[in-house]
């Protein structure tokens, strides 16, 4: 008898340290964030009872599977219980009573994330879509009026094109985020923050933190959104006041320097035709130019292999009037592969063009010209 | 004790409509097998049949993980591409949980269920026929996704939408494809229901009253009655589905008016009591098994009976767990009820445990099974509290953490059933018992396996990996735990393999045609192994919910039962 309790404990020293393990994860938890704080002590707090009955109850299995065990030749039966009201009550009780306490554990540390930001709380518009983010900060305008936006650029890390963009925070402030989604669902997860929240198309949702301590953490898409949604990547970057209000300037005169360019740069018609390209999701030009006279060809090449695209263009940006290129959202081809439409008749103006499966990522500008 | 032994074979096909079958007469020529196996009614033929189907699918999704594990044992894609990675993850949840999990448990009901409550079979046997025959055939429609332009489905096991409808504007068919072989199989799950509430309403034997049936009948009827209750919502969601995919409906599509949150209530209302469909009948062979070795009965049968009615109930009021990130539900209700849930579930853990205290434990293959559950299913239970923590399943949710949650539920729950429930009963369905050396190789493998795979997963999980990811950064910080969880794979998978092997070799032998191996309980273990057509002559009589054990330990008042030879019953072909 003596020999066989001792077997256990090398067993029961297996589960301390399976249960050091998770522990131990718990400490690479570091929250970021007031609210990621209440919520780490949320976790603390199950964490110690999680403990508890699983050292208990995991020790009662194999101490009973090891401690009664049948001896050999040993065919007299046990005792014949059939239960115990008593005990019965015990075990409803007392586990009613440690789920009480953690629906309270629970419901206090939600009542902390849900409370509204209060202050010089920032602003800003998440906007997930296939496979990036978009980062809209209404507080910085740029000099045309437009809020400053960082944008991601989706295709596979090591490609030419793709680029994870920065959420740039500022230390101690509050901030107030808006969510939203015109193509699928998406999840806007940042780790440190312990924290997540689904961006659902026609439901856009919110929530607040204030970040507390700074550096450089990973962002990412929680919710299976398709094809690359495992790239759908970003930064968080957390800086004290005056770091921050140096990168939102820079970001501010990225902006327009970006416009400038897609403004002063467009692709004109060459000899009745032009070329644009799709590659990583993205049109290789964002501004055509054809003469108003004589029919262009417009000449489309799908560079993703697998991915279906198109050029539909349309009088302007809210894509109802469909005046050129395909014909309508199931009239694609699935790349690596060329297609012509053709364009005339279009009198002088700018029209809006884009590609029909990516409605929010591949846009672009048709300049007729007469 | 060797009372049932000695006398207990039930079967000498007379007086049940039956042709006797002799020992002498020859085996009748394969043809004829093929065709009595692929047009029987009898419920034993159909759960094997089930089973065997079960298993079929349980090692095409588990070679699909296998893949899904070595694309991920390694940053960068190395195996495949993200399309076919999307296609391999949602084809091996669904098939492992539509194809495989519940069709097992139905197989295990079928065979057991009118054995158990002694009853010559189920209560419409044509119909049982015909809801097996369903499952293979929406397989069959599922896996042929992948042969379809565009590949299989690929939005996740749950089909979220707008994901699950963009593939239809590309004329893709493979989400298609699912949805119909889904609807199949809610049809043949629901026809199933019915006939397993029919059968154990209506067909107990004289003596068998409610409170004398087994646990595992008991489960099996709240099981039925949650798949009676869920499963149409289910059919009901896949419908409009089919519909916003191909017919021009915006159920789902936001910007046609339609609520993309919708399809999460439906599919959720239905997916949570079906996760109890999947753990119940698991609950019921554990429960069948552990007072088997531990020579005691079942601790607090009544609190066992009315802990699965509660667990029943309350399945129905939980299923916004799933959704507290989507920011539509009302977080505290779905709180406290998933709390609630676990109160039932810890009272048979602790009523397992109490069966085991003070009993004389034989250790053999099926008792190692069910003592391996206890222990896997104790952390899936205690992970699962963390994710009722509602500000902390913001943190968890849709990581890894959850992945190991849901795997510690369904492989440390339903699998190691799964596995106990074969060792036990598979002397009573083909009258030969499973190598014991080999079996416990199978269990350590598995229970080594399912530890290596899964527990690195809440680390990974708490270290911010998301699931459903075919790549991960390098420098992410994740490789290390996933080239683990990789191995742990290979070893799970040579753990099945060696199940394979011992089934093999043991149909190979000659059958002993043991009547009760065990010593066992219930009714099943009074009838020859495999028990005759129509299952009994004659029944031992039923004055507790062990009669077997009442008649092998001198209670008995009645006349044993008749002796005669063991029926040659057409043997399993693998």
């Amino acid at each position: 008898m003596r020999t066989r309790t001792r077997d256990a404990r090398p067993r029961l020293r297996l589960l301390f340290g399976a249960l050091g393990l998770l522990a131990l994860s718990a400490c690479t938890l570091q929250p970021a964030s007031d609210r990621a704080k209440a919520i780490q002590k949320s976790y603390d707090i199950t964490f110690v009872f999680a403990a508890v009955i699983f050292v208990v109850v995991g020790g009662l299995i194999v101490f009973s599977a090891i401690r009664f065990r049948r001896k050999r030749d040993d065919e007299t039966l046990p005792n014949q219980v059939h239960g115990s009201t008593r005990l019965e009550i015990a075990w409803i009780a007392v586990p009613s009573v440690i789920v009480a306490v953690l629906f309270v554990v629970s419901a206090t540390a939600l009542a902390k994330v849900d409370a509204p930001a209060t202050g010089n709380v920032m602003s800003i518009t998440v906007q997930g879509f296939q496979w990036q983010w978009r980062f809209t900060y209404d507080d910085y305008k740029d000099r045309s009026g437009d809020p400053l936006s960082v944008k991601g650029q989706s295709g596979h890390p090591g490609d030419g094109t793709y680029s994870k963009p920065t959420l740039g925070l500022e230390l101690n402030r509050p901030v107030h985020f808006e969510l939203v989604s015109n193509d699928v669902i998406h999840s806007f997860f940042i780790p440190v923050f312990l924290f997540k929240r689904d961006v659902v198309p026609g439901h856009p949702n919110e929530f607040s933190l204030t970040p507390d301590r700074a550096g450089v953490f990973a962002g990412k898409c929680a919710e299976l959104c398709g094809l690359e949604h495992s790239t759908m990547l970003f930064n968080v970057r957390v800086m004290p006041h005056q770091e921050f209000t140096t990168w939102v300037q820079h970001e501010i005169a990225l902006q327009q320097h970006q416009k400038w360019l897609v403004a002063n740069s467009c692709q004109k018609a060459a000899g009745g035709k032009v070329t644009v390209q799709a590659v990583n999701i993205a049109f290789d030009v964002q501004c055509i130019e054809v003469p108003a006279s004589g029919t262009t060809q417009l000449v489309f090449q799908n560079k993703d292999a697998g991915v279906p695209h198109n050029i539909e263009v349309f009088t302007n940006s809210s894509a109802t009037t469909r005046v050129a290129g395909a014909s309508g959202p199931g009239d694609v081809i699935t790349g690596v592969a060329t297609t012509t439409y053709s364009i005339t008749g279009l009198a002088p103006g700018s029209y809006f063009f884009r590609c029909d499966v990516h409605p929010t990522q591949m846009v672009g500008t048709l300049k007729v010209t007469g | 004790m060797a009372a049932i032994a000695g006398n207990g074979h039930g079967g000498n096909g007379h007086g049940n409509g039956q042709v006797a079958v002799g020992v002498a007469e020859p085996l009748p020529s394969l043809r004829t097998r093929a065709y009595d196996w692929l047009t029987t009614t009898d419920h034993k033929k159909i759960g094997i049949l089930y089973i065997i189907t079960a298993f079929f699918f349980f090692v095409v999704a588990g070679l699909l993980a296998e893949l899904i594990r070595a694309e991920l044992a390694k940053p960068g894609l190395q195996v495949v591409n993200d399309q076919t990675y999307n296609e391999l993850f949602t084809m091996h949840g669904t098939i492992m949980i539509f194809l495989f999990v519940m069709p097992m448990f139905s197989g295990f009901a079928n065979f057991l269920v009118p054995l158990m409550i002694g009853a010559p079979d189920v209560a419409f046997p044509r119909i049982n026929a015909l809801s097996f025959w369903m499952v293979p055939v929406a397989g069959l429609i599922m896996v042929s996704g992948f042969l379809v332009k565009g590949g299989a489905a690929a939005a996740g096991w749950t089909g979220y939408p707008p994901l699950s409808q963009q593939s239809a504007q590309l004329g893709e068919h493979g989400q298609d494809l699912w949805i119909v072989a889904l609807i199949i199989i809610a049809a043949a799950s629901l026809l199933g229901s019915i006939n397993f509430i029919t059968t154990i309403l209506k067909m107990r034997a004289p003596g068998m009253t409610m409170f004398r049936m087994p646990i595992f009948v008991w489960n099996t009827l709240v099981t039925s009655l949650l798949g009676l209750l869920a499963i149409p919502v289910l059919s009901a969601g896949l419908i409009m589905l089919f519909i916003d995919r191909n017919l021009g409906g915006s159920f789902f599509d936001p910007t046609r008016g339609g609520s993309a949150i919708l399809w999460q209530n439906v599919f959720w209302f239905f997916g949570h009591p079906e996760v109890y469909i999947l753990i119940l009948p698991a609950f019921g062979i554990i429960s069948e098994i552990i007072p088997v070795f531990s020579r005691k009965p079942l601790f607090g049968y009544r609190a066992f009976v009315f802990a699965t009615l509660s667990i029943g109930a309350l399945s129905f009021a939980v299923w916004a767990h799933h959704m507290f990130a989507t920011g539509a539900v009302l977080l505290p209700f779905f709180s406290i009820m998933t709390f609630l849930i676990s109160v039932p579930t810890g009272v048979k853990m602790f009523n397992w445990i109490a069966t085991m205290w003070g009993g004389k434990i034989k250790m053999d293959t099926p008792m190692l099974f069910a003592v391996g559950f206890l222990l896997v299913f104790l952390i899936g239970g205690i992970n699962g509290a963390f994710a009722a923590i509602v500000p902390f399943d913001f943190a968890i949710h849709d990581t890894y953490f959850v992945v190991a949650h849901l795997h510690y539920v369904l492989v440390g729950g339903s699998v190691f059933a799964i596995f106990a429930g074969f060792y036990f009963w598979m002397p009573k369905m083909t009258g030969r018992k499973l190598s014991e050396g080999l079996g416990k190789l199978n269990f350590w493998l598995l229970f080594i396996g399912v530890n290596m795979t899964f527990f690195p997963m809440h680390t990974l999980g708490l270290d911010g990996m998301q699931r459903r990811i075919a790549d991960y950064p390098a420098n992410a910080g994740y490789t290390g735990l996933n080239q683990l969880e990789s191995i742990g794979a290979v070893i799970i998978a040579l753990s099945v393999l060696t199940f394979i092997v011992n089934f093999i070799i043991t149909m190979r032998k000659p059958p002993t045609h043991e009547v009760d191996p065990w010593e066992a309980n219930t009714l099943e273990w009074a009838t020859s192994s495999p028990p005759p057509p129509q299952n009994f002559t004659q029944l031992i009589p039923i004055r507790s919910e062990r009669p077997v054990f009442d008649f092998r330990h001198g209670t008995r008042r009645a006349a044993p039962p008749p002796s005669a030879p063991a029926p040659v019953t057409p043997e399993v072909s693998q």
